[in-house]
């Protein structure tokens, strides 16, 4: 397990690296749209071809990966962020503040996504940066994704709550602000951990799922959200198998983050 | 001009039929046609229908008094065996053909026509087919003048009236009554149900009492059945279409059209440009609530005319549409064959005559960016629903044009019902990337849209009284149109507009896209059409090769 | 040792008469019948009182709600507490909380369980000091290493650095007792102490308790359901049965003439053993 993880470890690395060097690698930029050369094959110039607009798709790839590489973990590390605040609450304090966030987090798992997101799309302005519209769709991720940490970490703090060593540092008159980080936070650690590693790919797909109501990331910045949804027409790629380098990453990187989250912690 | 006009259409059938039958094998009687209905019949009573797969049914079933040729776009004798207009375009009278039977070999008669109009014009009834009657200037009376004779009396003169009756369905009220249970129920049409399996299928088989026949005299139509799927799944339709298991698909998009092309290339058909476009309207809605600088650009004449301009429509058609389309002229598709005005030229692609009639209006370049002459920068955001591949891509490539004349645009993607609410209702949009169908070829149809006072007047609905000079201008040239008689000059008049259209370009019409289709290639005569039913219109005529084969 | 300062007049008072805690309590946990009904108990400062019942009669309740840690485990109690003059039901969390670890410690059944496995003794040893003195540690130090010698414990910063999983049950008991004295609490609950352990571990901590009690005059409430080590240490004895004291009283009296029949089935079920 562990070289395997150190492996994935690198690899993610790597990928990432060759993200953040997208300008340098794809000096043809992901906007620009080579009319005379559409849908065009691998080559020389055009590494992975080109789309059906004639843009790079190498360089869409490389700046997609970017974008959902910083995107996904930024809406991840705020998501359990979010939940770990809102789930510890609950499970530590329990009583109303437990009753009040637990039916929260119910409401917000059971909520009819589409209608929710409709409102905030309509609250939204419409004029939004391709830019500004990814940080708008990482907070949104982040903001709307915490009760699935929240819940997870609730039940691991209630858990962690009554183990002996807690109530011993409460028997002791530790304050709460002690007991929470010194006790309850580093024990929960690795929930918190899984938690961020697993929303990361989570959230790679979920923003693609955004852009069908105006809220992912818009053109002309590529991401993997939507340059997944162009692969949606399965005929498009019979005969053209280099359009699935998208996939392809996507798949990689998943593994990655499967050999990288610590699976033994679940059983705790 | 109307009796000449249907005497013109019959002197093309007459030219036109030897060739036909010169040019294409005898037609084998018998076989099964197969194709998809888009979802489940809501009705099968030809007075109540308005949903596609309905209308479907009762084009294979149902009777008229006149048929437009889909492909010539002229009106032509049916059930009536010709027409007068009368009482300068109050009357219409028609005269009913001798000897046609039911399904069910019973004679139609003059009181099953009489039952069939008045049941339409009835407003009480609320029948679809009767809706561009109502007028409110009164309800028309039908009478029996004479014994094969039908008189329709408009309460105020409808000119091209004649048109409407392509769909007014012909029945009787034995058939009406019987629609619920659509295999006993007789009908005009050249085919009559048979079998009805609600979720699956429709089987219809011929009419043995249709009355038309072939030019050597044999009885239409060719086919002895047709078997129609209910098919949701396009994606589905057109893999049964790949296996040989459906005759025909209407209405395929670019993509699909080019999997058939790929396939078997005889069986991908591009008839050309349809009646369907794509545009981009700005917000010109004095209560919207968008900036007042923006709505000062978007109420320019110059910043609206620069924008089309600058838009390369042959780029859009050729990588969007695969060349499946073609840059747009005018509000008007030459598709539709009377109307369109043929003085007007495709506009050009000009990016720098669009920067020059931009700083002539005020606006300079600052850098790389376009600013108004307050010193706005000029960014504006275009909305489109989502789920449309093809819009999403209009959309992409118009930001790149518009990025070279110093414009930002910022593309959203909304669902469809809130993209509705946005151009309807709150206004909070600047512009809007979406297509446009014409069904009804002739401009009195197109009143909604082209009258200020009209609520599908997209840029500017419902206005007291019209705010600009030449959508006053519109506004007097439609009406004016809708009650002239003589068809040159309604055509004079509706040119007129659609000159203005292009001129002030309140919507910039973007690509005509062709109306695409596959077709088996074991099908003898078809001729697809832009109109609806594309690839079936002429059903009585459409043979399998070999007869039973396939 | 210095007298904790701030400490109520009846604390400092040598009146045996006057009692340490006193209390009528009911407890019980949410959606279930009441653990323990009216008990009623009271303890001389400086005194051993054994608390003795089978398992699941309620004793570890009675001793977290003395604490006012029921709520943890879901439990409520109610009745009252009177522990030195005050009222402890009624105490805020706040004041409740200057009560725990200064006042009344706790020794707990598992001693590594109730060692956060993540933290070196050190550490907790730290945060037990920090916990209520505002002084600083270093200050602490020197009695630290008085406090291990008294428990038997080695007093090197090496001990100090090593986490509770590498110590022995025994080691880790001592540990906590230890922990339990930092700021010489009137009153240690020592929720069976020894029933994790070995016998040799646990005479030798039953050892240190009654050296700690005769040596600092520290009260302890010793549950246990080991009739043997209760007659061995406490000075009286409460026998707790289906939610009520059935019987208390000086351990020779109750071992002699036990009344309740209850009673009598523990005492029969005790091994004969010379003490
Ligand atoms: N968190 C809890 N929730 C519900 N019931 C509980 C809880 N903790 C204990 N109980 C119940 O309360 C009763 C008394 O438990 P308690 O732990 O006080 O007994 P005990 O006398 O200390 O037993 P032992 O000798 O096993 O430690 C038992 O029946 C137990 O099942
Ligand atoms: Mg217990």
């Amino acid at each position: 397990m562990k070289p395997l993880r150190r492996a994935a470890m690198a690899l993610l690395a790597a990928i990432y690296l060759a993200a953040l060097a997208a300008a340098w690698l794809a000096p043809a930029g992901y906007a620009r749209q080579f009319r005379e050369s559409p849908d065009a094959k691998p080559s020389a110039v055009f590494l992975l071809g080109t789309d059906e607009l004639g843009r790079d798709s190498f360089a869409r790839l490389l700046y997609g990966s970017r974008v959902s590489l910083s995107l996904a973990p930024a809406a991840a590390a705020l998501a359990t962020l979010v939940g770990a605040v809102a789930g510890v609450s609950a499970g530590y304090w329990g009583g109303w503040i437990d009753t009040c966030l637990a039916r929260l987090m119910d409401l917000f798992l059971s909520v009819p996504w589409l209608f929710l997101l409709l409102s905030v799309r309509a609250v939204l302005p419409l004029n939004v940066r391709p830019l500004e519209s990814i940080g708008i769709t990482f907070l949104l991720l982040g903001l709307l994704g915490w009760a699935g940490p929240a819940r997870v970490l609730r039940a691991a703090a209630h858990e962690v709550k009554s183990e002996d060593f807690m109530v011993q540092a409460r028997a002791r008159g530790s304050s709460p602000v002690r007991v929470l980080s010194l006790h309850l936070l580093p024990n929960l650690a690795p929930v918190l951990a899984a938690q961020f590693w697993m929303s990361i790919p989570l959230f790679i797909l979920s923003e693609a799922n955004l852009g069908f109501l105006g809220l992912g990331v818009a053109e002309p910045v590529p991401s993997w959200g939507n340059l997944l949804a162009g692969l949606q027409n399965l005929d498009a790629v019979a005969g053209c198998p280099w359009r699935l380098a998208p996939l392809v990453l996507l798949l990689v990187v998943m593994a990655c983050f499967h050999f990288i989250v610590p699976m033994e912690d679940f059983s705790k | 001009m109307n009796v000449r006009w249907a005497g013109f259409a019959l002197a093309w059938l007459v030219v036109q039929s030897p060739l036909r039958s010169a040019r294409i094998p005898e037609p084998v009687p018998g076989g099964e046609l197969r194709f998809c209905l888009h979802a489940e019949p809501k009705t099968f009573n030809t007075l109540m229908v308005s949903e596609e797969p309905d209308e479907v049914v009762r084009f294979l079933t149902g009777g008229v008094l006149i048929r437009m040729n889909r492909e010539t776009q002229a009106l032509e004798p049916e059930l009536a065996e010709s027409w007068r207009i009368l009482d300068g375009g109050r009357k219409i009278e028609f005269k009913l053909r001798e000897g046609v039977r039911f399904s069910d070999g019973s004679a139609l008669t003059a009181a099953d026509v009489l039952f069939s109009l008045r049941s339409v014009l009835d407003p009480a009834l609320h029948s679809p087919a009767g809706e561009p009657f109502r007028t409110g200037q009164g309800k028309p009376l039908v009478s029996q003048p004479g014994s094969r004779r039908i008189l329709v009396s408009l309460a105020a003169p409808m000119p091209g009236v004649e048109r409407l009756f392509d769909e007014v369905p012909i029945t009787s009220a034995r058939a009406v009554e019987k629609s619920a249970h659509p295999a006993d129920m007789p009908g005009l049409g050249p085919f009559h149900v048979v079998e009805y399996r609600p979720g699956s299928s429709l089987l219809l088989a011929r009419n043995p009492f249709y009355w038309k026949r072939d030019e050597a005299g044999r009885s239409l139509p060719y086919l002895d059945s047709v078997r129609l799927s209910i098919q949701q799944n396009r994606d589905l339709e057109l893999a049964r279409f790949l296996h040989g298991e459906i005759h025909l698909i209407n209405g395929l998009d670019a993509e699909s059209f080019e999997r058939v092309a790929a396939k078997s290339p005889g069986e991908a058909r591009d008839t050309g440009r349809s009646l369907e476009s794509e545009e981009l309207w700005f917000n010109q809605v004095a209560r919207a609530p968008i900036p007042e600088y923006r709505k000062q650009w978007f109420r320019s004449r110059e910043f609206r005319r620069a924008v089309a301009q600058a838009i390369n429509r042959a780029d859009l058609a050729r990588l969007v549409y695969r060349g499946h389309a073609a840059p747009a002229i005018g509000p008007v598709s030459p598709a539709n064959l009377a109307w369109f005005n043929a003085n007007l030229r495709v506009p050009t692609f000009d990016p720098d005559a669009a920067l020059a009639r931009l700083k002539a209006a005020g606006f300079s370049l600052a850098g790389s960016a376009l600013h108004d002459r307050e010193g706005h920068g000029v960014e504006f955001s275009v909305i489109t629903n989502s789920g449309n591949k093809s819009r999403e891509r209009l959309a992409t490539m118009i930001q790149q044009d518009l990025a070279r004349i110093g414009i930002r645009l910022n593309v959203v993607t909304l669902d469809f019902g809130s993209l509705i609410e946005r151009i309807t209702r709150t206004f909070d949009y600047e512009s809007c990337l979406l297509g446009m169908v014409n069904v009804d070829l002739d401009p009195s149809a197109e009143m909604n849209v082209w009258l200020s006072s009209a609520s599908s007047h997209a840029w500017n609905p419902a206005q007291t009284s019209p705010e600009t000079s030449w959508e006053a201008d519109i506004d007097r040239l439609m009406r004016a149109q809708a009650v002239e008689t003589s068809f040159k000059r309604r055509k004079a008049l509706f040119d007129r507009v659609q000159e203005i259209v292009v001129e002030e370009a309140p919507v910039v019409v973007l690509v005509d896209k062709n109306a695409l289709s596959a077709v088996s290639r074991s099908l003898g005569d078809v001729t697809p059409a832009v109109l609806h039913p594309q690839t079936f219109w002429n059903i009585d005529r459409i043979y399998l090769r070999g007869g039973a084969g396939r | 040792m210095t007298t904790p300062a701030g400490l109520p007049e009846s604390a400092v008072d040598p009146r045996p008469s006057t009692p340490l805690i006193s209390m009528r309590l009911s407890a019980g946990y949410r959606g279930r019948p009441p653990v323990v009904e009216n008990v009623e108990l009271d303890m001389a400062p400086g005194e051993i009182l054994g608390l003795v019942g089978r398992s699941g009669e309620g004793k570890s309740t009675i001793a977290m709600a003395i604490l006012k840690l029921l709520s943890i485990r879901g439990g409520k109690a109610t009745g009252e507490i009177r522990f030195r003059g005050r009222e402890l039901l009624t105490l805020s969390e706040r004041e409740m909380r200057r009560i725990r670890g200064r006042e009344i410690s706790l020794v707990p059944q598992s001693p590594i369980a109730a060692l956060n496995p993540a933290l070196t003794i050190g550490t907790q040893f730290r945060e037990a000091w920090n916990a209520h003195s505002s002084a600083p540690y270093a200050g602490f130090e020197p009695r630290l290493g008085e406090l291990l010698a008294g428990v038997s414990l080695p007093s090197e910063p090496q001990f100090l650095r090593r986490h509770p999983g590498e110590l022995s049950v025994g080691i880790a008991q001592r540990v906590l007792i230890a922990m339990a004295l930092v700021h010489r609490p009137a009153l240690i609950l020592a929720d069976e102490p020894t029933s994790a352990l070995d016998t040799i571990t646990q005479s030798e901590i039953l050892g240190l308790l009654a050296r700690l009690n005769r040596e600092l005059e520290t009260a302890i409430l010793y549950i246990s359901h080991d009739l043997l080590s209760v007659a061995s240490l406490c000075h009286r004895v409460a026998i707790l049965h289906q939610g009520s004291i059935v019987e208390c009283g000086p351990v020779s009296q109750i071992f002699a003439r036990p009344q309740h029949p209850y009673t009598r089935k523990l005492l029969a079920s005790i091994p004969r053993h010379p003490l």
